[in-house]
């Protein structure tokens, strides 16, 4: 857990809107994603899917198309008999616990241990339209699908539960037979004293919100390409989010030792959380490869996304909240309802995070008591999506917090100030807020930003005005074991360039950008003479992957402690070459100087050629940063966390939007969207700026029309035609602020920014049109018809 | 059942062989230009936009047949002499391409906006890219990139 400290280096690359070192490649169609991959002899692999929301599999009949000419693999249920789930803290202390002493988790106690519910290929029953049933290979696609129709199932269909107040009736059909009230998980506890809390309240208010499944909608489906050796190794390419986590599920599933498979990931064409856990369709495209004996592609249909790929989660959420005269947060109570869909997933996971973020931590509750139940119906099963459950729990608390001040007659403005986080606060679980921790100043800036006062001050009718405030994670300690880090291995090639070979995962952030500034001030190199190599679990590096905005962190500090490792050999061998001592030496743009007398120099160039060639010893400049953040585990006695908890680095945000609402319609048209962030010092404005210009993109769609349909558990969304996502000429502007207070463990001072600033849109909407036609929506999206009945 | 077609991709004459129903979408990827990226089945995103006979088309919407006699420039076919289009270098110095699969698509209909309405309004531009979609970027530095293209092409 070292750590180094960056306050005295220079920053001549960070903070520079530098172009990112992959958008070559980006634009000039070079890229080669999971679609674009195609080896000799490669097949194509084809997923047959249930037509049915529940049924029993009375008999799959393969035979035909076994016999279709070009055929090469056929799969069912039969053929691959694990059973497998999302594992989220499978280890403790680095230990992994046995399924049987009901650990596997590191949030025990609080988090139910995973249970496997999932085959790869459907055994016994189906439980939802879509659900994996039998798959092919064939030499090209039109065969594949000829194939699958050619495969006889026999079903018995059963009655379905596809809405959770009919799942948690008594004697409803069971999604999973052994699963009883089809209560998938129950998570429930309190920090500090309820009760006491609740009862020094003056005001309590108890709200209740809704939100819709949301889709991902990454423009590149989910997919991959699996391939065997004759020693038995597997190479899988595919663009995912957390290479080295999902190899470790995929070992474990296909019983194998995780070196002996190669996970490739160079570009990923979108993930929004969606491509970070195993899925069905690698489990089975290894699988058709290997009997096969041929590489498969395997590639879901846009209609396959949207049927069976995790969305997010629908929740309902009741907030309940007690405050003093003041305005002053005591006690907060939180219940939610999850539709779970057919398979756990992640659903635990993200519901704990919907409890101890938003709901534990923004503001200041003394108390935190919390119930959440994730019920299974006979639907697609959501999983993680940007944000992780914070999205549905803060729309439902700042939806609540401007409720709150109307009734109060309080100003939305001011009750915010008043419950403001603060730097060194801890919260209800034991979380400690940052040194960087600026809500009150993204508040402030937010609001004068979009004229807040002034426009308050002559209202227009129909406008409105709405805000949002925000906590988020940096990294999440246990979401695998105990551990929250990321290394890298850097090379000081023979020509003087630098390669960076990084654990950390880049979705098309910009995180390998990022890691390149950061090494050329903290190394003191050239930015355009180094190359990020990244996205391959064979590289010299590990990373727990993409996820929870922890790249720019985790990954940044790795290469700093590399950095800090490689300038004193550098130093050394130079301090040979010059005949200084090695303290007089500095280096910066990859030329190494004598601090007493700068002109005395050599390039960074022959320093590596003394080193591999000339120093008549070997000498590699090849260091390795491995980085951890000093965060901590929930302890499992106390339910409660030592300080800083999972993350160290919280980030904070604060949104305010205008809109019009056309009371005839119903319709809400945005007209400014302002976003303030405390992201720490940023280390890229444009790939900053980009992450919240896209999130919003998201937030706004949350807010008003997303929405994958879904009747009777037939998901109705085939294409984008039936998923209304914001194109270019309907995007309202939006105004990013950067509070830039340096975070004392960033790297150069950066926290994460990723996710958070989908998180506070909805809510802010919310807020504007309740502020323009005084009219409460409380579920999203918040459509035209909506928006009406609360008019009227 | 292959037929013969004879079309210029990227400035070469080429005889491509396609299936009598296959779109030209298929046939181009499977002919090597994987820039031309398929994101749906129905011209709903945009990411295979490709130029043909100069005018911007999802060529997951036209058949392969169509295409015949035509002139048909991919994204691969914009650098000249391993020299970025000034389209393709403003979508990187803007930061115009977060993931980068929706990227051909939107440099396509951008070149053809630059090349053939080099006066329009940034409302204009917005419209114009109205049939593409991408789930990054919010496409305000796509927009950016575009007016900063069109600038230095005025110039
Ligand atoms: S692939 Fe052609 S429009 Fe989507
Ligand atoms: S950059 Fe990812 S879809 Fe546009």
């Amino acid at each position: 857990m070292s750590q180094v400290t960056i306050e005295k280096i220079a920053e001549t690359v960070v903070g520079k809107r530098l172009p990112k070192i992959d958008a070559r490649a980006k634009v000039t169609g070079e890229a080669e994603y999971g679609l674009d991959i195609h080896l000799p002899g490669q097949l194509v692999g084809k997923i047959l899917r249930s037509p049915f929301q529940h049924a029993k599999i009375l008999k799959v009949n393969t035979a035909k198309a076994r016999a279709l000419p070009g055929v090469r693999a056929v799969l069912t249920g039969e053929d691959i008999p694990v059973r497998y789930t999302f594992n989220f803290a499978e280890f403790e202390d680095g230990r992994k616990v046995p399924p049987e002493k009901g650990g596997e988790s590191a949030l025990r106690g609080l988090m139910p241990p995973p249970r496997a519910d999932k085959h790869p290929l459907a055994r016994g029953k189906v439980r939802f339209v879509g659900d994996e049933i039998a798959a092919v290979a064939a030499v090209d696609e039109d065969t594949a699908i000829r194939a699958l129709s050619l495969i006889e199932v026999e079903y018995e269909t059963l009655p379905a539960v596809t809405e959770i107040d009919e799942a948690v009736k008594p004697k409803a059909p069971l999604v999973h037979d052994e699963i009883e009230d089809n209560l998938a998980a129950h998570l429930h506890g309190t920090w500090g004293d309820f009760d006491r809390a609740l009862k020094e309240s003056d005001h309590v208010f108890e709200d209740t919100f809704s939100t819709q499944h949301q889709h991902q909608a990454c423009m590149e489906t989910h997919g991959c390409v699996c391939k065997w050796d004759s020693e038995g190794n597997l190479t899988v390419w595919s663009g995912v989010q957390t290479p080295h986590t999902i190899r470790l599920e995929l070992a474990k599933v296909l019983d194998m030792p995780e070196s002996k498979i190669r996970l490739i990931s160079k570009w990923v064409g979108g993930a929004f959380g969606s491509k970070n856990e195993l899925e069905p369709f690698m489990i089975i495209c290894s699988q058709l490869s290997k009997v096969a004996r041929a590489p498969v592609s395997l590639i879901l249909s846009r209609e396959e996304e949207f049927m069976a790929t995790g969305c997010r989660h629908p929740y309902r959420v009741t907030i309940k909240t007690g405050l003093k005269k003041s305005g002053e947060i005591m006690a907060r109570e939180v219940k939610i309802l999850v539709d779970k869909g057919a398979y756990m997933c992640q659903g635990a996971a993200v519901a704990f995070f919907a409890i101890c973020y938003p709901s534990a931590s923004l503001y200041r509750p003394k108390a935190v008591k919390f119930d959440a139940k994730l019920v299974y119906t006979n639907k697609q099963p959501p999983s993680a999506y940007r944000g992780f459950g914070n999205p549905q729990a803060s729309f439902a608390i700042e939806s609540q917090m401007d409720m709150i001040a109307e009734r109060l007659g309080l100003d939305p403005v001011k009750l915010r100030l008043l419950n403001a986080n603060r730097p060194g606060d801890t919260t209800a679980h034991g979380w400690r807020m940052p040194q960087s921790t600026a809500l009150t100043e993204c508040i402030e800036k937010a609001t004068e930003a979009i004229g807040w006062y002034e426009k308050k001050q002559h209202p227009v009718p129909n406008r409105g005005l709405g805000l949002a405030c925000l906590i988020h994670s940096t990294g999440e300690r246990g979401a695998y074991g105990n551990i929250e880090g990321s290394s890298c291995t850097l090379k000081v090639n023979d020509d003087g360039s630098v390669t960076i070979f990084a654990g950390s995962q880049d979705l098309g952030t910009g995180a390998w950008t990022i890691l390149a500034q950061i090494c050329a001030d903290a190394l003191g190199a050239k930015f355009e003479e180094i190359r990020v190599v990244a996205g391959d679990t064979d590289l010299p590096a590990f990373d727990l992957g993409a996820y929870a905005s922890r790249s720019t962190f985790t990954g940044g500090n790795a290469v700093c402690i590399a950095a800090e490792k490689m300038k004193e050999d550098i130093f050394s061998l130079a301090s040979e070459l010059l005949n200084l001592p090695a303290e007089d030496l500095g280096i910066s743009n990859s030329v190494v100087f004598s601090k007493s007398d700068p002109d005395i120099k050599v390039s960074l160039r022959e320093v590596a050629k003394y080193a591999y060639y000339g120093a008549g010893k070997p000498k590699n400049l090849i260091t390795v940063g491995i980085y951890d953040t000093p965060s901590t585990l929930i302890d499992t006695k106390t339910g409660m966390w030592k300080e800083p908890g999972p993350s160290i680095a919280y980030t904070f945000a604060c949104h305010a939007v205008e809109v019009e609402v056309n009371p005839e319609t119903g319709k809400v048209k945005i007209i400014n969207l302002v976003a303030a962030h405390d992201v720490g010092r940023v280390i890229n404005p444009t790939t900053a700026e980009g992450q919240i210009e896209g999130a919003a993109l998201h937030g706004l769609g949350l807010a008003l029309w997303e929405d994958v349909r879904i009747e009777k558990g037939v998901t109705l969304v085939k294409d984008f035609r039936d998923y209304f996502i914001l194109r270019t000429p309907d995007m309202p502007p939006v105004k990013v602020i950067f509070v830039e207070k340096k975070d004392p463990n960033g790297p150069f001072g950066a926290k994460g920014i990723a996710e958070a600033a989908l998180v506070p849109v909805a809510p802010a909407v919310a807020n504007a049109i309740a502020d323009a036609v005084k009219a409460r929506v409380t579920s999203l999206p918040m459509t035209p018809e909506k928006v009406l009945k609360a008019i009227k | 059942m292959n037929t013969d077609l004879e079309m210029t991709v990227n400035g070469f004459k080429t005889i491509l062989k396609a299936e009598p129903y296959e779109n030209l979408r298929d046939l181009l990827r499977k002919s090597g230009y994987t820039s031309v990226k398929k994101g749906c089945d129905v011209g709903g995103c945009g990411a295979c936009t490709v130029l043909a006979n100069d005018k911007p088309v999802y060529s997951c919407c036209v058949l392969a047949a169509w295409a015949d006699g035509k002139t048909i420039v991919t994204l691969e076919g914009l650098a000249k002499d391993g020299k970025l289009d000034p389209i393709q270098r403003t979508f990187m110095e803007k930061g115009a391409a977060q993931c980068g699969f929706c990227t051909p698509g939107f440099i396509m209909v951008s070149k053809y906006v630059v090349e053939h309405k080099p006066n329009a309004t940034e409302a204009e531009v917005r419209k114009a890219l109205g049939g593409n979609l991408c789930r990054c970027t919010g496409y305000v530095k796509i927009v950016e990139a575009v007016m900063a293209a069109k600038e230095q092409g005025l110039k």
